[in-house]
């Protein structure tokens, strides 16, 4: 068997687990809605750059201005959760799980706690000193500051 | 052996179900893993695996990990690991990393203990299937035979990113040390088949006829390794441009068969003295699009009692990859190794008697990536190779007839 079996192997075995799968969806652009980051009330900052939320959100930057250890949390799925990792992180969600996947098979870092749900998310920030995040603009953030991006 | 990795795994298992399949904490110790499942298939040689000419299961990846931050600033943590690739590692269990990581600023922080190897893009994960498209990392630059040899290193390192204000970040590495290589990983059987070429051909010569000679590596001694890299995240987004570099010396007891000239088994010392291998890379990520190519150099004196030999490796790979959907990724590289890097054309090989195709190794993937969910991922890829080289003697005693071949890779990985 030479190479043009070996051509005929593999467009077979993957046709053969094309049609196993579910029908997806091609990646579709998120849909509108704002994104509005919060933090825990004693998080001393009032206003951050797309880069420090970006190097937050990917471990470059750990300590706020008043060296407090800095806690960023995300959610774990949905529209929000995608566009903020894309439009802050500047990564697809695939990526971003893939890069904490990185760091903590190489001992390097520990992936941010995630939650299934906003409200879940607003009482973890509202209640951990230091904590980051982000959620819908419908949200009740009246329990956590709302941080402003320039 | 075996025994210890089934318990390995079980443990693996057990924590995995234990409760749901997220990451799993004790206290405030946190537990990841991963294992994964593959096959290879070759329809000429045996390559990687001493026995993928119809086909292998031997292909498997076992990890867990523990880690604890102590305080905000200080974080230990330790990763077992285990591999069978042929008649390589066989799920011996060994201690991947094991660092204590004291984070000072994010421009400094110091780790010691057993370290993984910065060296390239990927190499710091190669073990961890589930972080890429393919299954088969580029063998221009990722070398299946240095793998254990890169994979870690004892002693100490400083690292950190720098912020580099509108020309955007950098991220360093610099790490000191030594390391374990054991004397029949594939580093040793690549070794071994250089060395026997080696001295066959000089013998015969010499000797004005055929004469074979064996050479069985007993052990390594590692002298001190430095390893540095360098990325930078550009700004333009996505895009970031890295550089690695890996100096040590080395030494290896062997023993050489000269039966073939009735002088029995002799003892024997080789160094491998200046050792130097570098990395060049560039990475390019626009939505989900990723556009990666690298280029690596190794050159090195290998020396006996009586002569030394300048020996250059080279290697690159460009490649793509694409994520169609939530579920699905392809992906392509097109990788060229060449074993002398001063022999491209194979010249050289033909005046020895050997094939011109056995100068190069090109191989040109096509993977496939299928994410069933958070924790699964199946793959299938094909390799269309042209060139013979890097593939052993001692696993394809029927010689290299054919410069074109195809290998077939599958894999199932399981994280969590």
């Amino acid at each position: 068997m030479k190479i043009k079996d070996g051509i005929g192997i593999f467009l077979a075995a993957f046709m053969l687990v094309c049609f196993s799968f579910p029908t997806g969806v091609l990646i579709s652009a998120a849909s509108d809605g704002d994104v509005i980051i919060i933090g825990n009330k004693n998080v001393p900052a009032s206003s951050l750059s797309k880069k420090d939320i970006q190097n937050i959100y990917l471990g470059r930057k750990t300590k706020w201005d008043n060296n407090q250890k800095i806690i960023f949390v995300t959610l774990k799925k949905g529209e929000v959760h995608k566009r903020f990792i894309k439009e802050y992180v500047g990564k697809t969600s695939a990526q971003y799980r893939n890069y904490w996947k990185k760091q903590v098979f190489t001992g390097k870092g520990k992936a941010p706690k995630c939650f299934d749900a906003e409200e879940k998310l607003v009482d973890y920030v509202a209640n951990t000193e230091g904590a980051i995040g982000y959620i819908s603009s419908g949200t009740n953030k009246d329990s956590v500051k709302t941080i402003s991006t320039n | 052996m075996k025994k210890t990795a089934i318990i390995f795994i079980t443990i693996l298992m057990s924590v995995a179900f234990a409760k749901n399949i997220r990451a799993a904490e004790l206290g405030s110790v946190d537990i990841h893993g991963f294992i994964s499942q593959g096959y290879l298939y070759s329809d000429s040689y045996n390559y990687l695996a001493n026995d993928t000419e119809g086909g292998t299961f031997q292909f498997n990846e076992v990890g867990i990990n523990f880690s604890k931050d102590l305080t905000d600033e200080l974080r230990v943590g330790m990763q077992f690991f285990a591999r069978d690739l042929g008649d390589l590692n066989n799920d011996e269990v060994i201690l991947d990393w094991a660092f204590a990581d004291y984070h000072w600023r994010d421009w400094a922080g110091l780790r010691a203990g057993k370290l993984k190897v910065p060296f390239g893009l990927y190499n710091e994960t190669r073990d961890i299937d589930l972080l890429r498209t393919s299954v088969l990392l580029p063998s221009g630059v990722y070398l299946e035979s240095f793998r254990d040899a890169f994979v870690g290193l004892k002693g100490v390192g400083l690292y950190g990113d720098v912020s580099l204000g509108i020309m955007g970040g950098a991220a360093y590495q610099l790490q000191l040390g030594t390391m374990n290589v054991d004397n029949d990983n594939g580093i040793a059987k690549m070794i071994e088949s250089l060395l026997s070429f080696n001295m066959s051909t000089g013998m015969s010569r010499q000797m004005g006829t055929s004469v074979d000679v064996d050479v069985d590596v007993t052990d390594f001694k590692v002298d001190e390794v430095y390893n540095g890299a360098l990325q930078w995240n550009t700004p333009l987004e996505g895009l970031r441009l890295g550089s690695s570099i890996f100096l040590a010396d080395f030494k290896a007891d062997a023993d050489i068969d000269l039966t073939a000239i009735a002088m029995g088994i002799v003892d024997g010392e080789f160094e491998f003295r200046d050792l130097v291998a570098y990395t060049l890379s560039a990475e390019y990520t626009w939505e989900n699009l990723v556009l990666a190519c690298e280029y690596f150099n190794l050159e090195m004196d290998v020396c006996s009692d009586l002569t030394k030999t300048p020996k250059e490796l080279e290697g690159y790979y460009v490649g793509a990859s694409y994520r169609f959907t939530d579920w699905f990724e392809l992906g392509t590289y097109y990788s060229v190794a060449y074993p002398d890097a001063t022999d491209k054309d194979g010249n050289k090989r033909v005046l020895l008697g050997e094939k011109d195709y056995s100068a190069w190794s090109k191989d040109l993937a096509l993977s496939s990536r299928f994410d069933i969910n958070e924790y699964w991922v199946f793959k299938m890829e094909g390799h269309w190779m042209d060139g013979t080289a890097y593939l052993l003697d001692v696993d394809n005693p029927d010689g290299f007839p054919d410069k074109n071949w195809f290998m077939f890779a599958a894999k199932l990985s399981f994280n969590f």
